[in-house]
């Protein structure tokens, strides 16, 4: 009976232990999978970002449709605007804490504040400015007594001549036709420039009001769509880069600038995901922007594949904006002191953002 | 659960069987994620040394603005647009490089058309156009290494999630491996002391004797579930074993003790003459060899009477055997009667009787006590309500003087009895005189 006791005791005794045992293991494991995320964001208010309703927006139309915001613990609203123009104002007149805006525009801008701090390059085509025109035997060269292969066989040296160009004045548009003009190395001849809106550009070219129009997309997809004539891209491949940036306002990062800049740091890491995820899957993040813009499918793959998304705030920008700088000053489009583009290029956040990414490994 | 620790343990076997699959395919997943990004991080590797190429050939063309610089330019941006056509599985990933080196392309397409109109044109405004493709190309390689040194990043982020995912997986699978084989462990480890503990229970009652113990066999693994009930037959059987074993003993037992009943109804059977209750002829001899032993020892001295009824085939023959029974019966009685506990009193056969005075000093009281022998015995015996009279003949011989031997004193004191019957009545004679005679009158 007493063994029998003893026997009931120490069973008791080992399942005690056994218990004692798994609850370690558990609470082991639980320490081990539990998420490191520190809660980043605290303030009531969201932070709102312009975002631009162009494909080119594309990481912030991604990273919303994954809800990579919420994920990253950031209270994120992203508010519609049409063109970098405009989303910039709204970031110059206090309506938004971030905008997206090409560097065309923040050159501008830089000169109405000095109020503008570039965060990060987040998008660049090196395609999406065109020369177009529905005359296959047009060139830009002026042509001279030496005839070239492309023309020997017309008719008329003139009717091959650009005269008359269609362009948005004071814009990339203008500045691609100019530094095209320049990369010909020939005189500045009697070419005549046509100031009209985008619109009406691709109205006037299609009605033949001018030989050819510098315009940005969309606008050449119109073209293709309303016309069924061959549409040349007299432009050279390369000679100009748009880029697409995150920018924001030099105050917003000088009461508190730790947290600001950590917290921006962080969009720009949610960015980054974004992108990683539009480069993995390009077929299906075409499909969500185009939803996103309402526009058709084939209007965002006709560009598509011209954009090289990437996080980037080199040298390149900053001479970007140098080189239209001194272009718009030229045109006297611009007046006053140029500013220090340096100072207009802010790097804190993304070089933070990068430093975290390896540090969190 | 498996109610038995050979199903356990076969279980077990299979677990630790997964258990190095899994920690194999996860050493396999981790080297073929090292190695692809190996070969990924050596093909960028190569790309950037292809871009530094073209960077130096551009720096170089520069310098010099000639012709046979201008060459190495596009020789060298044709090396790298080959080598980004060349690798088919990365083409998705260096799609952006290869835009890059196409715009490139299509500069050097425009630099070579400047170069071809040089001569023709004014000088200030090509050296305009060349100055601005300068600036492209060099934003161009700024762009191609920040996208190279994007892709290094890129494959060392994937490689890095590959191998988290994979250790992710694989430590949760040999975390959830190890409970359950630790959980097997202790069940076997509890299931084995319980089994055990009853079989050392039931083992230690057994060795300690009792052999109807059993072992209870519920809630016990198969393997203990058998032993027991291999242990309970055994006990089982040893228990009816032991049984008939005490039943058998008892009835040894029983049969002993009565054939020593027996053994003594036979040894006082072969004693005592079955008639009379007196000693027979042989315990009668054993007697008086045990009284002239005693006697020859301490020098002292024996009388031995010898008796017998006379007429008594008379007595037989006309009254019947019965009534010579009864005499003889009567006799036997009244020489008990009239003599001592430590006397020999016994029947010789037929009516003849010996009557052993032990051991005396004297004989001086012999002729006493051959007188109240012979009034004793002469008395009338009582048969069916008629009164039988009877005479005794007496014969006395005497140790050591007459006989020194039992058959010799025993024939002397025969002789001399017969010497008695000469006289009339009841008589005794012990060779010299007649020592007793009896007054009753014979009916015969």
């Amino acid at each position: 009976m007493n063994s029998l006791l003893n026997n009931v005791r120490k069973n008791k005794g080992s399942i005690k232990l056994a218990i004692l045992f798994i609850s370690c293991v558990t609470l082991s494991l639980i320490l081990l999978l539990s998420p490191t995320k520190v809660a980043i964001q605290t303030e009531d208010n969201p932070f709102k970002i312009g975002v631009s309703q162009t494909p080119l927006s594309a990481p912030f139309i991604i990273a919303e449709h994954l809800s990579l915001f919420e994920k990253a613990n950031l209270d994120v609203e992203l508010i519609a605007c049409f063109g970098g123009v405009e989303c910039s104002e709204a970031l110059i007149n206090d309506q938004v804490d971030f905008a997206t805006a090409s560097e065309s525009v923040v050159m501008f801008k830089s000169y109405q504040t000095h109020d503008i701090a570039l965060l990060t390059s987040f998008v660049q085509s090196s395609n999406d400015l065109k020369l177009l025109t529905l005359n296959e035997n047009l060139t830009i060269k002026e042509s001279v007594s030496i005839s070239t292969e492309s023309n020997s066989n017309s008719n008329s040296n003139s009717n091959n001549n650009l005269r008359k160009v269609g362009i948005v004045k004071g814009s990339a548009s203008e500045y691609y036709f100019d530094t095209l003009l320049v990369a010909q190395g020939g005189n500045k001849r009697d070419i005549e420039k046509v100031y009209l809106s985008p619109k009406a550009l691709v109205d006037a070219l299609i009605t033949r009001q001018v030989d050819a129009i510098s315009i940005w997309e969309p606008y050449g997809y119109q073209v293709k769509m309303l016309t069924n004539n061959t549409i040349t891209n007299l432009g050279i491949q390369g000679i100009y880069q748009l880029s697409f940036n995150l920018i924001s306002k030099k105050s917003y990062f000088s009461p508190s600038s730790s947290t600001k800049t950590a917290q921006t740091a962080v969009i720009i890491d949610v960015l980054e995901q974004a992108i990683q995820w539009i480069n993995q899957h390009p077929e299906t993040a075409m499909v969500i922007v185009a939803k996103h813009l309402d526009v058709p499918l084939n209007q965002i793959k006709w560009s598509w594949n011209d954009y090289i998304f990437r996080l980037s705030i080199g040298n390149s920008l900053l001479s970007s904006l140098q080189t239209q700088s001194h272009w718009a000053k030229q045109q006297g489009l611009v007046k006053g002191k140029e500013p220090e583009f340096r100072d207009v290029i802010y790097k804190q956040p993304f070089e933070q953002a990068k430093s975290s990414k390896e540090v969190s490994w | 659960m498996v109610k038995s620790i050979n199903g356990k343990l076969i279980i077990l076997l299979c677990i630790s069987f997964i258990f190095t699959l899994l920690l194999s395919f996860s050493f396999l997943k981790i080297h073929s994620a090292q190695h692809k990004t190996t070969e990924t991080l050596r093909y960028f590797s190569d790309l950037q040394e292809n871009i530094d190429a073209l960077r130096s050939q551009l720096w170089l063309f520069s310098q010099r603005q000639d012709q046979a610089s201008l060459q190495q330019v596009v020789l060298s941006h044709e090396s790298l647009s080959q080598l980004l056509i060349t690798q088919n599985i990365y083409t998705q990933s260096v799609f952006n490089l290869q835009k890059l080196t196409d715009d490139m392309g299509s500069l050097l397409t425009q630099e070579q058309a400047l170069s071809s109109q040089s001569s023709t044109s004014e000088n200030s405004h090509v050296t305009q156009a060349q100055q601005l493709l300068r600036y492209r190309y060099n934003i161009l390689i700024e762009n191609m290494s920040e996208e190279v040194a994007y892709l290094n990043q890129t494959t060392l982020d994937s490689n890095q999630i590959a191998i988290t995912s994979v250790m992710l997986y694989s430590s949760l699978g040999l975390i959830l491996a190890a409970i359950i084989v630790l959980a097997m462990n202790f069940s076997i480890y509890q299931r084995f002391k319980i089994g055990f503990n009853r079989m050392k229970l039931g083992i230690h009652a057994l060795s300690k004797g009792e052999i109807n113990h059993k072992i209870h066999a519920k809630n016990l693994d198969e393997e203990f579930r058998l032993l027991a009930s291999f242990f309970n037959q055994m006990t089982k059987k040893l228990e009816t074993t032991m049984v008939s074993k005490q039943e058998l003993e008892q009835e040894v037992n029983r049969q002993t003790s009565e054939l020593e009943k027996q053994k003594q109804q036979l040894l006082v059977l072969s004693e005592k003459d079955h008639l009379t209750g007196l000693m027979n002829r042989r315990a009668l001899e054993r007697a008086l060899d045990n009284v002239i032993n005693d006697a020859h020892i301490s020098g002292s001295k024996v009388a031995l009477f010898f008796l017998d009824i006379d007429n008594f085939k008379i007595i037989n023959d006309s009254i019947g055997h019965d009534a010579g029974d009864t005499v003889l019966q009567q006799v036997a009685q009244r020489l008990q009667e009239c003599t001592r506990k430590a006397d020999i009193v016994g029947r010789l056969g037929g009516d003849e009787f010996l009557v052993c005075l032990g051991t005396i000093e004297d004989f001086d009281q012999i002729g006493h006590k051959a007188q109240s022998i012979l009034d004793s015995v002469s008395q009338p015996i009582e048969f069916n309500g008629n009164k039988l009279s009877i005479t005794t003949s007496m014969g006395v011989s005497y140790f050591p003087f007459q006989a020194r031997s039992r058959d010799s004193l025993i024939k002397r004191a025969d002789q001399y009895m017969y010497k008695a019957k000469q006289f009339k009545g009841s008589c005794c004679y012990d060779g010299q005189e007649v020592l007793a005679q009896s007054n009753i009158k014979a009916h015969g």
